[in-house]
């Protein structure tokens, strides 16, 4: 399965050794979209790094740079007023919800139901629309900053979010009644590409894949960043560990998105958007760690920094390159329309894992 | 020239403009006003967990080589003095590395069961060898590292130990030359096979591939 | 209305039928079925122009989008233009392919379909021929369409065209065994295999439709045949020959310009003639919806039949359509579970089912 291919989410290329229909093994060539963002960002300063955030996973590019910021800040302890966090937390879950529309729409249409595509793109403009107003920018948005963001929320912000919630409701109930309870679907899903607890574990999965196999690890409850431990929400878990799982999983995740936009929309304070900027950003000797929670998984942001002001090394820690490595393990006994369905549930994004 | 034909064209509406609207004077240039923003307080990101002390413990009752990173003899009460969000970072021999990380696999008591990542740095003069692991269940991590020597890089494999240190190791071979022994399939996974050099090292200087910026 | 004389096995005697026959008494006959064999080539030429326009409508409006609406008004030129884009193609030969069969095998789904187009009964008067065992007749004929694929994969020299005709093969002969059952099924209760007999059983009221007629096993008679012709179309969801894109484009990979038209074209008018089928065997073909009520009945009987037999037809297309862009696809082996193990047996239920309903007069 070549490297263009409409399944494949991204440019990956894929050798199956089949015998018949079943396939025997598969062997992911990655490398396709390597463009070597770790050695870039040892060529510029910490600030023009962020950028480089957002290409690493388009499609949760507030949460990338999330992560870096919370690396700097760590850093310089720089410290992010109330709305400013209001602010970034409603950002980060817009973007996931609008991660998961995307991943559901291409999942329905990997399957053959092709009108799910167009669906999810539907409620998918509306919050794209948001982020246009926000910064301009519908993919890549570039918009945090150590301290806060880089501008304020526009005042038709709060407005919004209020319509996507009212909108996002019946729609999630829609999309379920379309494919959830489809027994050509559930057909397709069931028992495909089981991940085992002690796999998932030691493959290092993380995001939905893991917590359909048993075990209860998300970023926002557990690890707790910015001010997620204020917001009651819930982190669903399954146990099968198979594609309906993982499925099912990231719909109720969109639901609990929905809860904490309701509640941080409730108490959104007034305030500045961001504290203090420095003259230079010129991180201390040392390394520092951050974890998020981005759609695909956990993100993490590793600086090693020697004083000047470009860091030294930059490692990013992508959800998507431990999520695929199990895909050998995965699809081994099953058919070539499997691998579709199980490549589907992964959800990658092919630049998060060629960096 | 551009300027001097667009002013050409312009003259006559100009001038019918002046005409027709005498009273008019263009607005001053505001300066737009900077927003000054206040200092908020820094709140330290405090992970629950089992802390280093008690991780420190364990691992120095086994392996009593092991020391921390740039702190070599710091003794285990006092790793608090080095910050509320201080995650341990262990310096390793190339002997214990792969004793080290298969106790950290079997032992229950610390709970590392997730391998967050294996990565590489280069000094100049040596390379390190970082792994990280994470704690599902207590939400505790843990940083290892091994030096190895620059001009030869080589360090046991721990894909049996951990499956997803495959790929991992894969990486760090193909960016920074690393090579794993015992590993079951090493190559490289980025760039194609017959890449010259290693990108990820400081030397690595190809005047096509990476750009030097002036500052 | 069953006032025809009794030649009734080719029932041209519309106006233009009995003019032909009044100036050229002697060669009326070759002259009247010339033309009705250029009027029907006339229809097959023109409905796939339009229904592959009305598909694009159809699955756009499911998609909350327009679809085509710059060529012509609302894009109703659009699938003229992409005819003749197609008819300027090169067509090209892939160097090992058997060149005789290579260009045979497209015309062969498409003189099947054709064949099967001239015993539709759409009207009493409009039926090319009327063979006494048309049902049988349909059912042998859907073999070549059958064939034709084959060939294409074969003579492709192509081992993925290969593997993608095999399976739709493979699908194709399975499911007409689910559709000569439920054929049979009619059969059985209307006592003959004729296409017109089978539509003049069900005059009457609506309740008279074999849809409504067989207490139950109507409406699961008529799924059951919207579930086996779908399969046999090669349409969603059971299209794993031709959308999975993970075997290239399926049998008809290797063809260009109008060998592709052709195959496409079939494929669509494949889809009116089940449906046609459809409408003759369960919803009454080009008899008129007669609810009982006074006033109402005679207005719809003067809308002429053949409206009503293009209304029924178009309303089962539109169910095809609907469930094409609604389900997600089944895999190969499960395609072929669904037919073995669960809709054959089920439809050897239905008949033995109807026999017994007619053997206790339960029939409306």
């Amino acid at each position: 399965m070549g490297p263009q291919h409409p399944s494949t989410h991204g440019v990956l290329r894929l050798v199956l050794k089949l015998n018949g229909e079943n396939v025997l093994e598969v062997v992911p060539h990655l490398g396709y979209v390597h463009r070597g963002l770790e050695k870039v960002a040892e060529n510029q300063t910490y600030l023009q790094n962020i950028h480089l955030t957002d290409r690493l996973d388009y499609l949760s590019s507030h949460i990338n740079n999330l992560g870096y910021c919370m690396a700097m800040e760590q850093a310089l302890e720089i410290g992010v007023p109330e709305r400013g966090e209001y602010i970034r937390v409603m950002l980060s879950e817009l973007q996931r919800i609008q991660s998961h529309l995307l991943w559901w729409g291409v999942s329905g249409m990997d399957l053959g139901a092709v009108t799910t595509f167009l669906y999810g793109f539907k409620e998918r403009e509306l919050i794209t629309d948001i982020f246009e107003e926000l910064c301009g920018a519908r993919l890549t948005m570039n918009f945090f900053r150590p301290g806060g963001s880089f501008a304020d929320v526009p005042d038709t912000f709060i407005g919004r979010v209020k319509n996507v919630i009212e909108v996002m409701k019946p729609a999630l109930d829609e999309y379920n009644r379309l494919l959830s309870g489809n027994i050509i679907f559930l057909e397709r899903t069931r028992n495909i590409g089981i991940l085992s607890r002690e796999n998932a574990l030691s493959y290092g999965c993380s995001g939905a894949v893991l917590r359909a196999s048993g075990v209860s690890y998300d970023v926002r409850k557990n690890d707790c960043y910015s001010i997620y431990d204020r917001f009651e929400f819930d982190v669903p878990t399954r146990t099968t560990g198979d594609c309906f799982d993982r499925y099912s999983l990231k719909m109720e995740e969109m639901a609990q998105s929905l809860r904490i936009l309701e509640q941080a929309v409730q108490s959104f304070p007034e305030g500045p958007h961001r504290s203090k900027e420095k003259a230079a950003y010129k991180l201390p000797k040392g390394s520092y760690y951050s974890q998020v929670e981005t759609a695909r998984g956990l993100l993490g942001t590793y600086i090693v920094a020697e004083g000047g002001a470009k860091p030294y090394r930059v490692k990013f820690r992508s959800p998507s390159f431990s999520n695929l490595s199990i895909l050998n393990e995965l699809s081994v006994g099953h058919k070539i329309a499997d691998i579709v369905t199980i490549l589907a549930t992964l959800d990658f994004v092919v630049p998060d894992l060629d960096r | 020239r551009l300027e001097a034909d667009k002013d050409k064209e312009q003259e006559a509406p100009r001038l019918r403009f002046k005409e027709e609207n005498p009273d008019y004077k263009p607005a001053k240039a505001v300066r737009a006003k900077k927003e000054k923003f206040e200092e908020v307080e820094y709140r330290p990101h405090i992970t629950s967990g089992i802390d280093n002390k008690t991780i420190f413990e364990v691992i120095k009752a086994k392996f009593p080589q092991v020391s921390v990173f740039r702190q070599p003899d710091i003794s285990p009460e006092k790793l608090e003095t080095l910050g509320k969000e201080y995650i341990l970072d262990i310096v390793v021999s190339q002997e214990d590395y792969a004793p080290l990380i298969s106790f950290i696999k079997e032992e229950k008591s610390l709970g590392l069961d997730l391998l967050l990542h294996l990565s590489a740095i280069d000094w100049e003069d040596h390379i390190d060898v970082i792994v990280h692991f994470l704690s599902t269940g207590d939400n505790n991590k843990l940083f290892i590292r091994c030096s190895l020597d620059r001009k030869a890089p080589a360090i046991e494999t721990i894909s049996t130990i951990y499956k997803g240190a495959e790929w991992h190791e894969r990486e760090v071979y193909d960016l920074f030359g690393v090579h794993f022994s015992n590993h079951p399939d090493l190559r490289r996974i980025f760039l194609n096979d017959d890449f010259p050099g290693y990108p990820l090292r400081k030397d690595f200087d190809d005047p096509q591939r990476v750009v030097k910026r002036p500052y | 209305m069953n006032t025809l004389p009794t030649d009734s096995l080719y029932p041209v005697h519309n106006a233009i039928g009995n003019m032909v026959r009044a100036f050229f008494p002697e060669s009326a006959l070759v002259i009247n079925s010339l033309l009705t064999i250029i009027s029907l080539l006339l229809l097959v030429a023109l409905l796939p122009v339009f229904l592959i326009w009305l598909e694009r409508k159809v699955a756009a409006h499911f998609q909350a989008r327009l679809g085509p609406m710059r060529v012509g008004y609302h894009g109703l030129l659009q699938s003229t233009a992409d005819g003749l884009k197609l008819m300027f193609k090169e067509i090209l030969k892939p160097e090992g392919a058997d060149t005789f069969v290579f260009f045979l095998a497209p015309i062969l789904p498409a003189s099947a379909t054709f064949l099967v187009m001239t015993i539709l009964p759409f009207d009493h008067p409009l039926q090319v021929a009327d063979p006494a065992g048309g049902v049988i007749y349909v059912i042998g004929i859907s073999g070549l369409s059958i064939l034709g694929i084959l060939l294409a994969g074969w003579a492709s020299n192509n081992k993925y065209s290969l593997l993608g005709a095999m399976r739709s093969g493979a699908q194709m002969v399975s499911f007409e065994i689910s559709l000569a059952l439920i054929m049979l099924v009619i059969v059985m209760v209307t006592g003959t295999a004729s296409l017109r007999e089978i539509v003049l059983s069900q005059q009457g009221t609506v309740i008279d439709w074999w849809i409504f007629k067989l207490p139950v096993l109507g409406i699961i008679g008529f799924l059951m045949y919207m579930i086996s012709s779908t399969a046999e179309l090669n349409r969603a969801p059971f299209d794993i020959s031709e959308a999975e894109s993970e075997l290239t484009g399926g049998f008809a990979t290797e063809y260009s310009g109008i060998s592709f038209a052709m195959f496409f074209f079939a494929e669509f008018v494949n889809m009116f003639v089940s449906a046609g089928l459809a409408a003759t065997f369960f919803l009454g073909g080009f008899l008129a919806p007669q609810f009982g009520i006074a006033v109402l009945d005679p207005l719809l009987n003067l809308i002429p039949g053949f409206i009503w037999f293009f209304a029924k037809t178009f309303f089962v297309i539109f169910l095809y359509m609907w469930f094409r862009w609604t389900f997600p696809r089944l895999r190969v082996d499960q395609l072929m579970y669904l037919e073995w193990k669960m809709l054959l047996p089920a439809n050897l239920l239905l008949l033995m089912l109807a026999g017994i309903f007619m053997a206790m007069g339960w029939i409306l």
